[in-house]
């Protein structure tokens, strides 16, 4: 990948300091106390990672609730020995564990409901670092070709802009639930992007770039309607 | 799996591991990860130490159900990360009223990379385990071997965590640095009494021979059992 495109790929780094949350392609927020990226559905690895991890929490409340059951449970002499002690010690750890994971599940969902606007942004961001990375491909598959066209560069620059005004003003609006000055500021400089977008897209004759063009608007559009949703 | 390779990151680059959670960078996911890789590390060393009772511990010849495999696999994870989790508060409201200026969460992540590297020790430590559990049977020899892989991967462990967890002289007052640190070593004691005393709770780990017991009568001590086992391994041989 050339410098000039690598450039524009928004790394996994630059995305945690706009938003202020540990970010990876499988959780916002870390395995045990984040929640799960929608995009992780969609993906049949990470469906089976997500199934691991969520085999592993429920073992881990499990061991969790050990004392307690045992608390519980244990007869007169202090062990558990006999199939019947045996029997009721394992109901009520397990009801525990799985009550753990009826918090911990409600407590994903209250969060996902937050970050909802986020999560959406952070598949638009996946979305521009794949175009990014396609443009590359196709770049190394067809020598010859001397690099992407300037206009195309400045488009891919706009889109990489509006997605981290994107994610600077949901940030401030999280962190700040009231409405800000610098919001107004940035959404107008957004707008500003989109319509040097769409002038590109008219501009753009290379049937190559059309599509690549077409998507990064519609990226920047997709990221205008999110935030005009949080706006209002 | 993505956990591991935090593991992996620890191993391979300490320092820089341990500067990241001095600056507080990842902490969530390096939280996730430790715990998770810990488990799942302690949970493989406790099914082949549980399977000495499916192996030799039952009494009539034939299928032995594997209650004790599954058994180890839990408790032995519990053992280590409870006992973590009852001994943090202490360490981090002493730390923070003589001067400590890191989170919950760091010192969490502190003492969960000790862990982890207890943890790893153990899973090193599991083919010779294996290999012990194959050839030889005996029941108090295979305690005794275990009880020493484990005080040798626990002062491993431990010594990790006290040169990690030391206070470092930065701009700190000189007579708290002292009083932490005498808190970390009073701390590694408590550490280790509330583990055996957790461990004593939650034994049988290995199943001696006979039925299968989830968990034993609450008698006499970590200390006097594996006494009792010491004097059996002599008075047999």
């Amino acid at each position: 990948m050339s410098e000039r495109l690598e450039s524009l790929i928004i790394s996994e780094r630059e995305v945690e300091t706009l938003t202020g949350l540990e970010v990876s392609p499988i959780f916002v927020g870390g395995a045990l106390t984040g929640i799960y990226r929608p995009s992780v559905l969609g993906k049949p690895g990470h469906r089976f990672y997500m199934l691991l991890t969520e085999l592993i929490v429920a073992a881990l409340l499990f061991m969790v609730a050990i004392p307690i059951g045992l608390f519980f449970t244990r007869g007169q002499s202090g062990g558990i020995q006999t199939g019947g002690a045996i029997a009721r010690f394992l109901l009520l750890t397990t009801l525990l564990a799985i009550a753990g994971l009826g918090i911990r599940y409600r407590f994903m969902r209250i969060r996902q409901k937050r970050l909802r606007r986020l999560l959406s942004l952070l598949d638009k961001v996946e979305q521009f670092n794949d175009i990014i990375r396609a443009i590359a491909l196709s770049q190394q598959l067809s020598s010859t070709a001397p690099g992407e066209p300037s206009s195309i560069h400045e488009a891919l620059e706009l889109t990489r802009s509006n997605l981290t005004y994107g994610l600077t003003i949901e940030r401030i609006l999280r962190e700040n639930q009231g409405l800000l000055t610098r919001q107004q500021e940035l959404l107008n400089s957004l707008e500003a992007n989109l319509v040097t977008l769409r002038s590109l897209e008219l501009e753009q004759q290379a049937i190559t770039y059309q599509q690549l063009i077409k998507d990064a608007l519609e990226i920047g559009l997709s990221v205008q309607q999110e935030l005009q949703k949080v706006a209002r | 799996m993505n956990y591991f390779s935090t593991v992996i990151a620890l191993l391979r680059d300490r320092q820089a591991f341990l500067e990241e959670i001095h600056d507080g960078v990842k902490l969530k996911s390096k939280m996730s990860s430790l715990l998770i890789s810990s488990f799942c590390f302690f949970a493989v060393y406790g099914l082949i130490i549980g399977s000495y009772h499916a192996l030799y511990g039952a009494n009539s010849v034939g299928f032995h159900p594997p209650f004790q495999i599954f058994s180890s696999a839990i408790k032995l994870p519990a053992l280590y990360l409870i006992t973590l989790l009852v001994c943090l508060p202490t360490l981090y409201i002493f730390n923070v009223l003589f001067g400590s200026k890191q989170t919950l969460s760091q010192h969490f992540t502190y003492l969960l990379t000790a862990i982890s590297v207890i943890a790893i020790l153990l899973l090193g430590f599991a083919p010779v385990t294996l290999f012990f559990l194959i050839t030889v049977r005996d029941y108090h020899f295979f305690l005794l071997l275990n009880v020493a892989v484990f005080a040798l991967t626990g002062i491993l462990g431990v010594s990790f965590l006290y040169q990690v967890m030391r206070p470092i002289a930065d701009d700190d007052d000189q007579q708290n640095i002292k009083i932490r640190t005498s808190i970390l070593r009073f701390w590694l004691v408590l550490y280790g009494f509330v583990g055996s005393q957790l461990g004593w709770t939650l034994r049988p780990f290995f199943g001696s021979p006979g039925q299968f017991e989830l968990f034993r009568p609450n008698e006499g001590s970590f200390f006097t059992g594996v006494w009792n086992a010491l004097v059996n391994l002599l008075t047999n041989s």
